[in-house]
């Protein structure tokens, strides 16, 4: 190896370059993987249901909670802004907009990944260390099958539920915020039927059952090739909070740009 | 079919600049009871998860009668996996699941039996190591020792025609240790069964083997019955007898 530090930089950006790929090919493999064995019988209904139950119950609360806050300041500001035009009759429809369009599936998303992506990539990683996968394939049970199919489509199932529920408990919130800034509460809420239209809320659900594929897929990839003990597992958690983030925020822009 | 013969052709692997196996040649006896021993880190548990296509070579042929594992098509390899037992030397079992559904986690998954039958006959193996009455209990509230009867509960569950055992009596007392050797032996006489057995535990080694293998330094340097061993002069094995008899 040379020590020019030109080499040095070309040879570092080829490996990042190289990395990436490599990466990026055995995620695409294992996701489509995953998604044809979910087609394939024998299906295993039970541990599909058994996934829903954790994604959903683990990730309600705080998924009410950053529905609620985010609705709250949201209409906080936007109050603030549109005083200024005396345009409040169109806070109502703003938030309500804002929340099922964006800030509703790319928030719940954010949070359930810290929850539930975290936890995919964890345990899979765990059972990887302690050889728990090579069991499963030694004893003819497919771990993509078995592990990482029923995992993906419990979050493509919960993901738009939960944010349907950010949705409803984000609006709830602005209402509140508004009739505390004396609003006319019913201003607030006649000008969302008028104004926002149910394409809003399902091309919101839609965003956020791809968000679900993606925090599912990304932590069971990450978790199923850990490489080295504890250490493994904690670095394979942190990369797939990480790589979930990024990928939901160019995803969710990349969509939204065709969607509307 | 009858339980096969297992040849091994000049089985290399490395891990880095680690070159672990150097072309490990040797077969293992069908319907007999093989053992393969070495020094700690020599590649024993390597070399076996070779066998049970866990780990992919970096060259060199593993032929199960004439199926020859590297080519082998995914389905053809699940149907062997289904006519194998593994004991994996750190157990590698499932934390998710109680120490019963464990065991009767093969025979679950590949809908071989009832749930009431597959968990009688969890109990039943379980009873047979010492263990009745633990099938709820949590894996993490095992003991190692308990834990290895638990995996070898679970690789015995749905009668393998090829077992494979590495260090099945490593961490079990005296008596435990004894009672397991037995349960081997029996088992390999009932069923006729291809059994591998990877040991630190010369005097069962020398009594319950058929053919005992030895690895150093990444090749196999004898594969005898157990009174050849006794009289190889190889300078290695003769260290490795005597040391572990001491
Ligand atoms: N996945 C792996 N990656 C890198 N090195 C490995 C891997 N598995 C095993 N090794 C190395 O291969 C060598 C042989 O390991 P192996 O586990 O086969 O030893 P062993 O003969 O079973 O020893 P013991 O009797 O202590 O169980 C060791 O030096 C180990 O560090
Ligand atoms: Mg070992």
């Amino acid at each position: 190896m040379s020590s020019n530090p030109v080499t040095k930089l070309v040879a570092f950006c080829g490996r990042i370059v190289l990395s990436s790929v490599f990466h990026l090919g055995h995620y695409s493999l294992l996701s489509i993987r995953a998604l044809v064995l979910a087609i394939l019988p024998p299906w295993r209904i039970r541990s599909i249901f058994r996934q829903m139950e954790l994604v959903g119950v683990n990730s309600l609360f705080v998924v009410i909670l950053t529905g609620l806050f985010t609705g709250a300041v949201f209409t906080l500001q936007v109050i603030y802004g549109f005083r200024r035009f005396s345009a409040e009759s169109m806070v109502g429809p703003t938030v309500a907009t804002a929340m099922t369009r964006e800030l509703g599936p790319v928030l719940t998303a954010l949070m359930v990944t810290g929850r539930v992506g975290s936890a995919m990539a964890a345990e899979l990683s765990a059972m990887k260390v302690t050889e728990q996968i090579d069991a499963l394939n030694v004893m003819g049970a497919d771990p993509v099958k078995y592990l990482i199919t029923p995992r993906i489509l419990a979050a493509i199932v919960m993901l738009p539920l939960l944010t349907a529920v950010a949705d409803a408990v984000g609006v709830i919130g602005g209402y509140l915020v508004a009739i505390g800034k004396g609003l006319d509460p019913g201003q607030f809420a006649s000008r969302i039927q008028d104004i926002v239209v149910i394409g809003d809320v399902y091309n919101g659900l839609i965003k956020a059952a791809v968000f679900g594929f993606i925090l599912a897929s990304v932590g069971c990839y990450m978790g199923f090739y850990t490489k080295g003990g504890a250490e493994g597992v904690g670095h394979s958690t942190t990369h797939a909070v990480v790589c979930a983030y990024v990928a939901i925020l160019v995803g969710d822009f990349v969509m939204t740009a065709m969607m509307f | 079919m009858g339980a096969p013969t297992i040849m091994i052709r000049d089985l290399r692997k490395k891990f880095g600049d680690q070159e672990v196996l150097k072309g490990v040649t040797f077969d293992i006896l069908a319907g007999k009871i093989n053992f393969l021993i070495g020094r700690s880190g020599e590649g024993k548990t390597v070399a076996l998860k070779h066998l049970t296509g866990l780990m992919t070579a970096d060259s060199g042929e593993i032929w199960f009668d004439d199926l020859e594992i590297n080519q082998a098509t995914r389905s053809q390899l699940d149907h062997l996996r289904l006519k194998m037992g593994l004991l994996f030397q750190d157990g590698a079992l499932f934390d998710s699941l109680s120490v019963g559904e464990n065991v009767a986690f093969p025979l679950w998954f590949h809908r071989k039996a009832k749930p009431k039958i597959a968990q009688a006959k969890a109990d039943k193996l379980l009873a047979e190591l010492g263990l009745e009455g633990s099938a709820s209990r949590r894996v993490v509230s095992l003991s190692t020792g308990e834990r290895k009867r638990v995996a070898l509960a679970r690789a015995l569950i749905m009668d393998p025609e090829i077992l494979f055992f590495d260090e099945p009596t490593t961490g079990l007392d005296p008596l435990l240790s004894a009672q397991v050797d037995e349960l081997i032996g029996q088992i390999q006489k009932n069923t006729g069964a291809t059994v591998v057995v990877i040991s630190h535990d010369i005097a069962a080694t020398l009594t319950l083997a058929d053919q005992v293998s030895m690895i150093h330094d990444g090749r196999i340097i004898a594969s005898s019955t157990p009174a050849a061993l006794r009289a190889n002069e190889e300078p290695n094995v003769r260290m490795f007898l005597a040391g572990e008899n001491a």
